[in-house]
């Protein structure tokens, strides 16, 4: 007897391109990593003990993605973190004296030295420093189910056609994933939730079982999906691909309609980095005269300059109030697709980017939290089950076949995020230095020594180049100087190194340099790139 | 879209755009506001698609908020602006735009500049349908050229794209780009669908995305932009 109730899958995309500067005392970049572990990694990991220690079940699907693991787990970042955390606490103590007396400002304060004190406790006695550690932990209790995505991020599609670039950047997840986890993963989360026709044969390659894709998507899939976005599909290759539902991600990924939208919550963009005077924030802005802080005082309010003084307790009221709504509404949903489907459960998959909940939608762990306490509730009035993708399958090994069209999360829905007039010039790069990487496979097929070092640190440089982030930035305009100087550097590596190994030589002091200061993927074998027979 | 991809355009393939988007051209009305009457007439239909334009380029902007230009950080590398050998690359954008890229090696790109008098370089687009190109037209670019975008007539059918040259009525193909296969735009409602996956479809967002084909007499812009 086939049992209909309704799932529902929460999945979190952990994830940050690779910024790590030895060179350099300070990098302010590198602070996106230091603020993300701070505003929503921590706090993850602590409400999932908090859920554990109640007793109450919960689940979810996490991706770690390579870059980011390979930076969670750098001694110098991990180092850089803690003097970090030391600099946000003098600032907060520096705003304690200076808001001292005032009644609003003063508790905001101390809520910022409360959360920076508690991050480093827990960072470094607590998690003695890695905090891959933790998410393993609960991997292994069966609370989150760990998934893998493309080394880089690198936005597929637009290398659809050099297999290769593809295979690469699969098979150098996976292997960084089992370093970290000691098995491979069965979930591929796609880059940007790009995906086209054919990618599921790479996939199914490594033994992969399912990914997730958009509803748009799945729905311009051939044959169009039996059950709409309530069930995952089956492609040719046997990859079930799980489809992002419409209502879900509106709630919460619109910008002007969704929950962190609303007027209570702490407003993003009012940072004190952008108010107080440049000399009294100097020594916590990294040498930059103006950027973020990560003190911010005001409440989102509407539409205006005029920003109200942000309430956190009336923010974390909202949040479980908001967290109610959005399963009401999910409930509506699940009852509406179980009507039409009486041989099988209906899912509805919840994917977002982790760092929405705690960095830039303050209140989205309570958010989660709630959404987890309520979840955990049975009743009547509850008929949604909280499952991972795998659960799902196991439960449901049959899915109806359907090829889902080429297709992305960005504005547009497919490639127009990387293919505009700001951006474009990347691919020519990308790509050829791609196609001359597999290139070096085939006339290097067995090196070792020296020799073997620069073809993985090539390897390693065409990797880096092809994140899809940079081509994001430049296309936003935000840290576009970066951006391009990031891919500008690592395609010089590139060419560099192949211009050494065509004229047999190799300039040992600057690989060695070039190896300490991009030191991704330290198990990096050069033959990913290989032509695959 | 935007005025930069617009602006590689030709006329004709401006006021093509134009036609199918339903907008009315006057005769002889400027290329510029030709442009822009592009351009309002796409923001106007866009911009009540809010339901899924909040894209996640949002979230990388916020979780990479960066300091803009900082001088003299980061040393300032330089690569080269092509290869020295001769290719052609196409890449979908969308269902009717496809980004097409190519280099010229010195040598041949010498000998043409010479004979640029009689030589025309051009883009054959072609419908690859089978071993044959059922289908061709030509985009005529110059020699400082790199790159284009070029607007397809049929989403999901095949194409590639042919670097030439024309000289005294022969063309001769320089390279050959990849084929690429262009996405659908518009769910297939087919009378076949069994009621199941009708409702399914529509509880799934079918409308609230813009994936039902309008109808003739209320023809949606040429290129759609509901993201997720």
């Amino acid at each position: 007897m086939a049992n209909n109730s309704p799932s529902i899958a929460l999945v979190l995309n952990a994830h940050l391109p690779f910024v790590r500067k030895p060179q350099y005392r300070q990098f302010y970049e590198e602070r996106w990593l230091f603020e993300v572990i701070s505003e929503t990694y921590l706090p993850l990991l602590r409400m999932f003990r908090k859920l554990e220690l109640e007793n109450i079940p919960f689940r979810v699907n996490m991706v770690l993605s390579p870059t980011l693991l390979a930076m969670l787990s750098d001694e110098l970042l991990c180092e850089r973190y803690i003097e970090y955390l030391d600099n946000q606490i003098e600032l907060a103590q520096k705003e304690r004296r200076r808001l001292a007396g005032d009644p609003v400002f003063e508790p905001l304060a101390d809520l910022y030295f409360a959360m920076y004190s508690r991050s480093r406790e827990e960072f470094e006695d607590l998690y003695g420093r890695n905090i891959i550690r933790a998410f393993d932990y609960f991997s292994k209790k069966g609370y989150i189910e760990l998934m893998t995505t493309a080394a880089t991020h690198a936005f597929l599609p637009t290398y659809s056609d050099i297999p290769e670039a593809i295979d690469a950047q699969i098979e150098s997840a996976i292997i960084a994933h089992r370093m970290e986890f000691g098995k491979n993963p069965s979930g591929f989360w796609l880059p940007q939730l790009g995906w086209y026709p054919g990618l599921e044969k790479h996939l199914r390659a490594y033994n992969l079982k399912y990914t997730i894709v958009t509803t748009k998507g799945a729905l311009l899939g051939s044959p169009s999906p039996f059950y709409g976005s309530f069930s995952p599909v089956m492609t040719a290759s046997h990859i079930a691909a799980f489809i992002r539902d419409a209502g879900a991600t509106k709630a919460i990924w619109s910008e002007t309609e969704g929950y962190p939208a609303h007027s209570v919550y702490r407003d993003f963009y009012r940072d004190i980095g952008y108010d107080l005077d440049p000399s009294y924030l100097a020594p916590h802005l990294y040498g930059v005269e103006r950027g973020y802080t990560g003190f911010k005082y005001w409440a989102v309010t509407g539409k205006t300059d005029n920003k109200r003084p942000y309430e956190p307790s009336a923010a974390s009221a909202q949040a479980i109030m908001h967290a109610h709504a959005y399963l009401s509404d999910r409930k509506v949903q699940a009852r509406a697709a179980s009507y039409w489907m009486k041989d099988r459960s209906p899912i509805i998959v919840c994917p977002y980017d982790a760092e929405l909940f705690g960095h830039w939608w303050f209140e989205g762990i309570q958010f989660l939290e709630a959404f987890f306490r309520t979840m955990s509730r049975k009743d009547e009035e509850n008929p949604l089950r909280l499952v991972t993708m795998s659960e799902y399958l196991s439960e449901n090994p049959s899915c109806p076949r359907s090829e889902p069209e080429f297709s992305s999360w960005a504005e547009g829905g497919y490639a127009e995020a990387w293919l505009d007039g700001r951006n474009d010039w990347v691919l020519r790069h990308t790509r050829r230095a791609a196609e001359r990487m597999r290139e070096l496979t085939i006339r290097f097929p067995n090196e070792s020594g020296l020799r073997e070092r620069i073809l993985n640190q090539a390897a390693r440089e065409v990797l880096l180049a092809m994140s899809s982030d940079w081509a994001l930035l430049l296309r936003s305009g935000k840290s576009a100087d970066l951006a391009a100087k990031q891919i500008r550097e690592s395609i010089y590596n590139f060419n560099h190194i192949y211009e050494m190994l065509s004229a047999h030589t190799v300039e040992t002091e600057w690989l060695t340099s070039l190896e300490k200061r991009n030191n991704i993927f330290p198990y990096m074998n050069y033959h990913v790139f290989a032509p695959k027979k | 879209m935007n005025p930069e991809i617009l602006s590689l355009l030709s006329d004709e393939e401006l006021r093509t755009l134009a036609e199918k988007m339903n907008i009315y051209v006057p005769e002889g009305l400027e290329r510029i506001f030709l442009i822009e009457e592009i351009i309002d007439a796409y923001e106007d239909d866009t911009s009540d698609k809010v339901y899924s334009h909040d894209a996640p380029d949002h979230l990388e902007e916020k979780k990479l908020a960066g300091t803009g230009f900082i001088p003299g950080r980061l040393e300032d590398i330089s690569i080269p602006d092509y290869y020295n050998e001769t290719y052609i690359n196409a890449i979908v954008r969308d269902p009717l735009w496809i980004f097409a890229f190519w280099d010229i090696a010195d040598s041949t790109r010498q000998k043409y500049i010479g004979e640029a008098e009689t030589s025309r370089l051009l883009l054959r687009i072609s419908e690859a349908t089978g071993f044959e190109p059922s289908f061709s037209y030509d985009i005529v670019v110059s020699f400082d050229d790199r790159k284009w975008y070029i607007n397809v007539p049929h989403p999901k059918r095949s194409y590639m794209i042919d670097l030439c040259i024309a000289k005294c009525h022969k063309v001769r193909i320089l390279a050959r780009s990849n084929i690429v296969r262009m996405p659908s735009q518009y769910l297939d409602i087919s009378s076949k669908l069994p009621q199941v996956t009708r409702s399914l479809l529509v509880l799934s967002g079918s409308e609230e995305l813009h994936l039902i084909e309008p109808k003739e007499e209320n023809s949606l812009r040429i290129m759609s932009m509901e993201g997720e």
